[in-house]
């Protein structure tokens, strides 16, 4: 074939991947909104992950096909331009995901975190500025993320920190209750630790973990050494650098207003205007894969029971009472999906026979499984974001539906205290 | 360990070569020291299979020193068998026993990495000490450190123990700028071809579209034997060529396991072109004493019926050793058939256009593929179905996901690659040879590929498991 030909194919190629855009992302729809949720992100990572592929294919072909040298057997002197375009563009593209920071690895924050992982970083900040030492801390994933902290203060006339963090599972929580007791305001340990599980299967390898597991308070060397390798392997991911362009030429030049905001105690303040039903299925849809992933286990990760054993330790030597609960999920995620509930019985069976066990050896620790929950499970898109994100209102339900637990533990840390 | 991740890339490879180049000086220290992260990097796929390993080793290099080579054969034979085809062998026993209500049960021992690659490289080492083609090995260390050989461990390529480990006595200290030039070339060549290609393809080929349910008509049918086509070739010449380079940045050069197959006019030279030291491996230890043997017993008049007869044995066990499973038995002998039939059209000496005979045997090969991607019997009925028309062309819808796919877009740059015949690292070394924007262009490609490894998905080399 003639290069005119291969650059015939080439522009084809092209052409395919703008149509693929076109059709893939409703580009109207995404401008006309003022707030870019992390579904839409999302949406420009994988866009530019795709340029890149389509940056590389080309590159590949250019290197087999149009550099090629018309004279066979001729000595090379050296291997410096190998190193020159390998390190070349190695060091530009890392040094712009190391200066922009966009995920919150590197302990400085020139430009602003666009994304919601900064929680991780953030919240163990937040908590560290608290004036006095609250009564309770709610431990999480992004499901607790809209908690509304202010409730506990109304209902049971006790103070609250949100502390949930992106994918938070068992293992975060012993690093965040280590960070807890070396950062608490007045010395003293709150009273009521608040644990919300999210997948039964106790594992959260499938979540994003990193940034919280380089703070210094961590407790295990070999944790510290795999968050320094992910901390370096995610700086050469074309994602990285995806997100640090978004960083630095949309959200810091106020182009995009997505920084999370978050209260003193912790809570998200989040946008929750109506959401249309296509939308709110299209989301349901989106995260179905996952939630399927989280919910589904043959055994129960050994990390994760090591890590609440750990957690109930923990609540004896520093005299705390735990709540421990597994979220609804959310009804239509069987219905928009070919999921049926029963796959997932035996893993939730396996988790609800471990955690009573230890509930029922514990006092101090009570046990609630709300995965079943129909009043918020079947509350459709009023209660739920996705398949398993709760609206405020969900999570007042939620609080609600908690409220033996919460009194019970209330009782017995101001009878054990 | 994921081979195609940052840990793999930046991490092990880097500190191996670094610690190769600074910390040992002669030859036998790099070998131990090749024999020892040899041994890690197997642990790191299962630290339990490490006595598999040690063991098989340790009973073939004594076996051949005292001249037990069928005893050496047969036990390694075994290993095989009780870890890669045990289970296949029950089920099917089960299938007849259950008229008896009898079940035999079955093992969960697991498979250990490139299991069948380390065993062939055993027998190939006992039979050609019995053949006395070269001397034995002179001390166990050097025989382990060629069984265990990490670029080699998980899928190849294949090599004798004269052609590896002689280049342990002379590993050097410095490579030239020519060597790391090739090296760096190929691994370049192969990060390209998993990542950029391969992987895309995966995409698509690993989609519920790649399903009984997901797709019906002879368009979407025949991309989707086309991109596995175009994916198993990138996928393990990827693999050769990284592993290839990889090893020659050691200083030992592997042999060669591709060759344009596609660009093969008929099944001989197919074979000849795909997966080289495997069907050299296969031809030497298998086919060449099984038609001598029938020759033996047939008489020289049959020579032909013993040629056919060891194609289809030597062809059906190419095709088990892919995988304890029909379908690649069924690909196998199929492609003995095919080999037959090539053997016969040369023997009647008729010719037609080049171009004709390429497309009818590419269409063949094709074929092939179908029957080797086959998950199950009602996928492959459906698939085959779908290729010979019986489903219409194909749902608008479905068409437009294909094409909108990346998939698509590689699949575009694929097949050019395919048919350029510069597609192999030693072809492209030769063509770009002095040229230097297009190692400019290689580096650049090279560092692109690491930025895009997403350590979170793990696309492992397809014929790893095999």
């Amino acid at each position: 074939m003639s290069k005119k030909t291969y650059t015939f194919l080439l522009l084809c190629a092209a052409l395919s991947q703008i149509t693929y855009r076109t059709y893939w992302v409703n580009f109207m729809d995404a401008v006309s909104r003022p707030v870019l949720h992390f579904s839409d992100y999302m949406i420009v990572t994988e866009e530019f992950r795709s340029l890149g592929l389509l940056l590389s294919l080309c590159i590949f072909f250019g290197a087999l096909f149009f550099f090629r040298s018309p004279g066979l057997n001729q000595k090379i002197s050296d291997n410096k331009f190998w190193h020159f375009g390998f390190l070349g563009i190695l060091f530009f593209l890392s040094a712009t995901v190391i200066y922009a920071n966009p995920q919150g690895r590197f302990p400085w924050n020139k430009h602003a975190n666009y994304i919601e992982l900064e929680v991780r970083s953030r919240k163990p900040d937040l908590y560290k500025k608290l004036e006095h030492t609250p009564d309770l801390v709610l431990l999480g994933s992004s499901v607790s993320f809209l908690v509304p902290m202010n409730y506990f203060e109304e209902k049971w006339d006790i103070q609250a920190f949100n502390m949930s963090v992106n994918g938070g599972g068992p293992v975060d929580f012993v690093n965040l209750i280590n960070i807890i007791k070396k950062t608490s305001p007045d010395s003293k340990m709150p009273a009521i630790i608040m644990v919300e599980i999210l997948s039964p299967s106790l594992s959260f390898n499938n979540l994003e973990q990193t940034p919280i597991e380089y703070i210094p308070e961590m407790s295990s060397i070999s944790q510290q050494i795999s968050a320094i390798w992910k901390t370096i392997s995610s700086t050469f991911r074309f994602n990285s650098l995806s997100d640090s362009l978004f960083t630095l030429f949309i959200v810091d030049k106020g182009r995009w207003d997505i920084v999370t905001t978050l209260t003193g105690n912790g809570t998200m303040i989040k946008n929750e205007e109506d959401v249309k039903d296509k939308q709110y299925r299209k989301s349901v849809e989106k995260d179905a894969v996952l939630m399927d992933e989280l919910q589904s286990c043959e055994s129960l990760d050994g990390t994760g029971k090591l890590a609440l054993e750990k957690l109930v330790q923990l609540s004896h030597e520093y005299k705390f009472s735990l709540v421990v609960y597994r979220t609804p999920v959310n009804q239509d995620f069987y219905t928009f999906s070919n999921f049926k509930p029963s796959k997932y019985s035996g893993c939730a069976q396996k988790f609800d026979q471990y955690i009573e066990g230890i509930a029922a050896q514990n006092p101090n620790m009570f046990f609630k499984d709300l995965s079943q929950y129909s009043p918020i499970a079947a509350g459709g898109k009023e209660i739920y974001r996705d398949t398993h994100h709760l609206t405020t209102r969900g999570n007042i339900l939620l609080l609600d539906a908690l409220d033996n637990e919460i009194e019970s533990a209330i009782q017995w840390a101001r009878k054990n205290r | 360990m994921n081979l195609i991740s940052h840990e793999f890339l930046l991490l092990f490879v880097s500190l191996t070569l670094a610690a190769y180049y600074w910390l040992t000086k002669t030859p036998r220290q790099k070998m131990f020291f090749l024999l020892a992260i040899s041994y890690l990097f197997y642990s790191l796929a299962g630290w339990q299979f490490i006595p598999i390993l040690f063991g098989l080793s340790l009973a073939t290099y004594a076996l051949a020193k005292w001249n037990k080579f069928g005893w050496g054969v047969l036990l390694n034979l075994a290993a095989l068998i009780l870890f890669k085809y045990w289970n296949f062998g029950i089920e099917n026993l089960n299938l007849i026993f259950s008229l008896l209500h009898v079940k035999l049960s079955i093992l969960n021992l697991g498979l250990p990495l490139g299991l069948s690659f380390f065993i062939f490289k055993h027998i190939g080492y006992l039979y050609d000490i019995q053949q006395k083609r070269y001397s034995p090995a002179v001390d166990f260390w050097t025989f382990a450190a060629f069984s265990a050989y990490f670029p080699q461990i998980s899928a190849g390529p294949l090599s004798s123990y004269k052609d590896t480990a002689s280049q342990f006595n002379s590993l050097p200290n410095k490579l030239s700028s020519e060597q790391v030039t090739s090296g760096l070339i190929s691994i370049s060549l192969g990060l390209a071809k998993k990542i950029l290609i391969a992987d895309t393809l995966n995409t698509m080929l690993t989609s519920p579209v790649n399903t009984v349910n997901g797709f019906s008509g002879l368009i979407p049918a025949w991309y989707l034997v086309i991109a596995y086509a175009a994916q198993l070739y990138f996928d393990f010449s990827g693999y050769t060529d990284l592993m290839l380079g990889i090893s020659q940045l050691l200083g030992i050069r592997l042999p060669q396991n591709f060759n344009n197959p596609y660009l093969a006019n008929n099944p001989a030279e197919f074979w000849e072109r795909w997966h080289m030291s495997l069907s050299n491996w296969f031809r030497i230890y298998l086919f060449a004493p099984l038609s001598r043997s029938f020759l033996r017993k047939w008489g020289s008049e049959k020579r032909e019926q013993a040629q056919y007869t060891a194609n289809l044995i030597t062809m059906s066990l190419v095709g088990l050793w892919h995988g304890a499973g029909w379908n690649f038995i069924l690909w196998g002998a199929y492609h003995g058939i095919l080999l037959n039939l090539g053997a016969m059209w040369k023997r009647t000496n008729r010719q037609i256009h080049p171009l004709a005979e390429k497309s009818i045997f590419l269409f063949f090969i094709l074929i092939g593929w179908a029957l080797f991607m086959g998950q199950s019997a009602e996928y492959l009925t459906h698939l085959f179905t779908q290729l010979f028309g019986f489903g219409g062309l194909g749902a608008r819808d479905l068409l437009l996901n294909l094409f909108k796919n990346n998939a698509t877009l590689a699949l575009i740059f694929a097949i050019p690659i395919t048919f350029s015949g510069v597609a192999e690292s030693a072809n492209l070394e030769k063509q770009i040879h002095g040229n230097k924007f297009a190692l400019i262009a290689l580096g650049m490609l090279a560092a692109l590929c690491i930025l895009l490894i997403d350590d979170q998905i793990v696309n492992h080399f397809i014929y790893i498991q095999f």
